[in-house]
């Protein structure tokens, strides 16, 4: 299997504090990767810097062949891979639809633009709110729109930023097989930050550990919620 | 969109039978070309304010329309009909030299730049010997003709008007509805996530913004060739042009396209009606006033004039 994303000894830095420290992973393609750690150990940090919000101190990352730290988070979409946000930010102004085609227009002309968005909405299960206000959603209803925009964009690889928080068990559980499907249909790899355990372990394939900045592990679901470090990172050395 | 494609088209055909239907010289009529004139100015400014990028430097571009085809005909004698494409030339190029370090900034920062830019450009207008300097220019009245855009009365000016009303118009309704459109509403509602989206938001901003600074050189030299007469403090004056601009598009709807032309119908008769009681007796009255409006209208309805429904006749169907 190709890789789709490879990152090679990222660090960023905001002045004396170092966010990301020498941050090493790839990410095949039709891969679910989870991307777990306690709070502040720099998964959205390192979401932002994937994306291009954030300019990375040193090391380099690559979209399949391309090289793209550096690149403004647009053209970084444009070449297949794109974030949803943890708080969402949908435009507030325009329908549902018209969040979707936003992201559609891009690369289609806006009557394709119309019919991809409403594709993207099925996906998500949410075409029936296609002419709602995005004020008029739920939290999670919000969270999974994201996730049409952000698919919208025809991504290789799609970071999800807690789109799973505040879903009921059961809500979570057709959120996981839509993820699922999307990825067996479309090819597409996910990189998924979530709090909720029984969504990384029931849904990734591996899973990446961060914490204060570092990757302290690397591997399959199981193995890593018994790593000594990861118990240490999250329980303290008291519990570990 | 389509009532407001159907308002925008039926006071273009009204403007056109009023010219040709009232006396070209009377008042009225040159209360109408000034009304069409500000819509279009407001319709120019839209496209820039009706984004969140709020500019009151949109006076540098009329300005310097105005100035170019005025300085080319006086000096050069070029035909102002050719002076114009110059003109919006010269725009364009300006709000590009503007428009890169500001088009990052946001809000009163913005605000700010843009006025400071358009301040520059009257003191630049001021000094220069081939604008003719404080004293201004007068455009040289050859006699009614088509060809050098000069008319004895306001009336035969109408078409023109009613032309670059209906131009300005086309222009936001066409950028509204296509691609360009779903990035300046996604741009104005949240930046970061546009981007994240794909869209090239400075590029986006940036096309606006020139196509912006064209539609108000068209504007600046349409007011030259009807005033026969342009200086610094008139053409690059922040109140009667940058804040004129704005203040019709916010009293009337900001990012709507019947919005501009709803505030000019409103504002300029009314200040013609303020000046012509009140000019004797207390003069800085109506500037007040409008800033009272504008408070009330952002206050009540921050949607604009637009914003008002009619309730229908009879009521709802139960």
């Amino acid at each position: 299997m190709t890789t789709v994303l490879s990152v090679n000894e990222v660090s960023v830095r905001f002045g004396g504090l170092v966010a990301l420290d020498g941050v090493d992973f790839k990410v095949k393609a039709s891969e679910i990767v989870g991307l777990i750690g306690p709070n502040g150990a720099g998964k959205t940090t390192l979401f932002s810097t994937l994306v291009g919000i954030v300019r990375p101190a040193q090391g380099s990352i690559f979209l399949e062949e391309d090289r793209i730290d550096g690149s403004a988070p647009h053209v970084i979409a444009r070449h297949g891979m794109t974030k949803t946000f943890q708080n969402t930010a949908l435009f507030p102004h325009m329908s549902l639809i018209e969040n979707v085609m936003t992201a559609a227009v891009v690369h289609a002309s806006v009557k394709e633009a119309r019919l991809e968005a409403l594709a993207c909405l099925d996906k998500v299960g949410l075409s029936p709110f296609a002419n709602h206000s995005p004020q008029s959603l739920t939290f999670p209803q919000k969270a999974l729109a994201e996730v049409a925009r952000a698919l919208a964009t025809k991504p290789k690889i799609l970071l999800l930023d807690e789109v799973m928080a505040a879903l009921t068990h059961v809500e979570m559980d057709l959120v996981m097989d839509s993820l699922r499907k999307i990825r067996d249909q479309e090819g597409i790899a996910f990189l998924i930050v979530e709090h909720h355990m029984r969504a990384i372990m029931g849904l990734s394939e591996r899973v990446l550990v961060l914490n204060f900045g570092r990757l302290i592990a690397d591997g399959p679901p199981d193995e890593v919620s018994r790593d000594p470090q990861v118990l240490t990172a999250y329980l303290g050395h008291g519990h570990a | 969109m389509k009532q407001a494609l159907i308002v925008t088209v039926l006071v273009a055909l009204g403007s056109l039978v009023a010219g040709f239907v009232f006396d070209a010289n009377s008042y009225p009529i040159r209360v109408l070309c000034i009304v069409l004139l500000t819509a279009s100015m407001g319709q120019a400014w839209n496209l820039v304010g009706g984004f969140n990028q709020i500019s009151l430097g949109h006076s540098a571009f009329f300005g310097i329309g105005a100035y170019v085809t005025t300085v080319a005909q006086v000096k050069f004698g070029l035909n102002p009909w050719l002076g114009l494409p110059l003109a919006m030339i010269a725009s364009v190029l300006f709000a590009l030299i503007l428009s890169v370090p500001t088009m990052r900034l946001k809000g009163p920062y913005f605000a700010l730049a843009t006025l400071a830019a358009a301040e520059a450009c009257k003191i630049a207008a001021s000094v220069m010997g081939i604008t003719g300097g404080p004293q201004g220019l007068s455009v040289p009245f050859v006699g009614d003709s088509w060809a050098m855009m000069q008319f004895r009365y306001p009336g035969t000016y109408v078409p023109i008007f009613v032309g670059l009303f209906a131009i300005s118009s086309i222009v936001f309704a066409w950028l509204v509805s296509s691609r360009v459109g779903y990035f300046l509403r996604a741009v104005r509602d949240n930046e970061l996530a546009a981007e994240v989206a794909g869209v090239a938001t400075f590029k986006t901003k940036l096309f606006s913004s020139i196509v912006s600074a064209a539609l108000m050189a068209v504007c600046g030299v349409l007011f030259a060739q009807f005033t026969y007469f342009i200086d610094p403090e008139t053409v690059f004056s922040i109140p009667n042009v940058s804040i004129r601009a704005a203040l019709v598009v916010i009293i009337g709807g900001v990012g709507t396209l019947v919005g501009p032309l709803f505030g000019a119908l409103l504002i300029i008769p009314l200040e013609e009606l303020l000046n012509a009681s009140l000019s004797d007796s207390v003069g800085g009255l109506p500037p007040l006033l409008f800033g009272a409006l504008l408070i009330v209208v952002v206050l009540l309805k921050p949607a604009g004039l637009t914003s008002i429904r009619v309730p229908r006749m009879g009521g709802r169907k139960s």
